[in-house]
């Protein structure tokens, strides 16, 4: 199926940085003394990285279900800004839907905005499998990480920040495809500001609240541009 | 520390959080279409997205120690001069990362 092989390779890099990090989550659990379902039924049920870091944490310190679901959901809340994005594209998705706005991490949501997928394709299939195997790297990673985390020979140290170069890559072809330059500098200034101010667990909810706020109120000039 | 049976029920809440924030969209605005507002700011999103993004994940560099933040920097310049020139982001992503485990090491 060549839907199934052109998401396969779309999403290498996803694959690189899934397995890193879901692997270090996987070790978390297991360090914690917690057994390897509860790994697998979090990487499997939330799907979210930051989203499955903080609970870890809370877990720990014995938080209640309220204070998890408040956190969760403010930890979260920037996925409501890419559906925001995929309104009309996701529309046109059955059966695939449901699926998709369950899968739609940071770097998922990356891939499907800003890969332009090949005519002869089909658009729904391609994004579901897409889609499938970010969650099946994620899910792996953890179990792997479970068992293994601590006695891989390789020192992958640093592997992560593959992540950190997929969003880099997705910028740049952004960039090229966006003939206006405003949003950009908007979303720079907005991300540095609440990075140095609003410390690191409120950045990314504050960057989104400014941005979406900033662009309200340039409308006027970037429709010019 | 919870027990498994509650880490379990606050696994689930969590999952059911996490996809009420995915799919909130989806169920406010499906049915109509959504205003010119909506509609212009909504383009805009992807790019502020990534924007947001690649400096959520340099913010917690030590920018004020040695070697100051450079293997990330470096590690995020040859990868973005990288996809400019080839726009291959296999390519674009493994070299840009494996310059950074390198530097990361020997720095």
């Amino acid at each position: 199926m060549p839907e199934k092989l052109f998401a396969f390779k779309t999403t290498i890099p996803i694959m690189l940085g899934y397995l890193a990090i879901g692997c270090a989550f996987g070790l978390i659990i297991h360090n914690a003394g917690y057994p390897w379902y509860v790994v697998m039924l979090m990487s499997l049920l939330m799907y979210a990285g930051a989203g499955q870091y903080a609970a870890t944490g809370m877990f720990a310190s014995g938080a209640g279900y309220i204070d998890i679901a408040i956190a969760i959901f403010l930890i979260n809340s920037r996925h409501m800004v890419y559906g925001l994005s995929l309104l009309v594209k996701f529309s046109g998705c059955m059966p695939y839907t449901p699926y998709l706005i369950f899968g739609l991490t940071d770097e998922t949501y990356g891939l499907l905005t800003t890969t332009k997928i090949p005519a002869m394709l089909n658009k729904a299939k391609t994004y579901f499998w897409v889609t499938l195997f970010d969650h099946s790297y994620w899910v792996i990673g953890g179990i792997i990480g479970f068992f293994i985390g601590a006695a891989v020979p390789f020192d992958f140290y640093g592997v992560d920040f593959a992540l950190t170069a997929l969003f880099i890559v997705l910028l740049t072809e952004q960039w090229k495809s966006c003939p206006e330059k405003p949003p950009f500098i908007l979303a720079g200034l907005c991300a540095v500001t609440a990075a140095l101010f609003a410390g690191g667990k409120n950045m990314l909810i504050v960057s989104f609240v400014m941005s979406l706020t900033g662009i309200m109120l340039i409308r006027r000039w970037v429709e010019k541009c | 520390m919870l027990s498994v049976q509650q880490i379990i029920t606050a696994t689930v809440i969590a999952a059911a959080v996490t996809l009420f924030t995915r799919a909130a969209p989806f169920v406010f605005f499906g049915k109509n279409r959504p205003s010119p507002a909506i509609m212009y700011m909504q383009r805009y999103i992807p790019p502020m997205t990534m924007v947001i993004l690649v400096i959520y994940c340099l913010k917690d560099i030590a920018w004020q120690t040695y070697p100051y933040g450079f293997p990330a920097l470096f590690g995020a310049a040859v990868t973005a001069a990288l996809h400019m020139w080839r726009r291959n982001a296999l390519i674009s992503i493994f070299a840009g990362t494996t310059l950074y485990m390198f530097m990361i090491r020997v720095l």
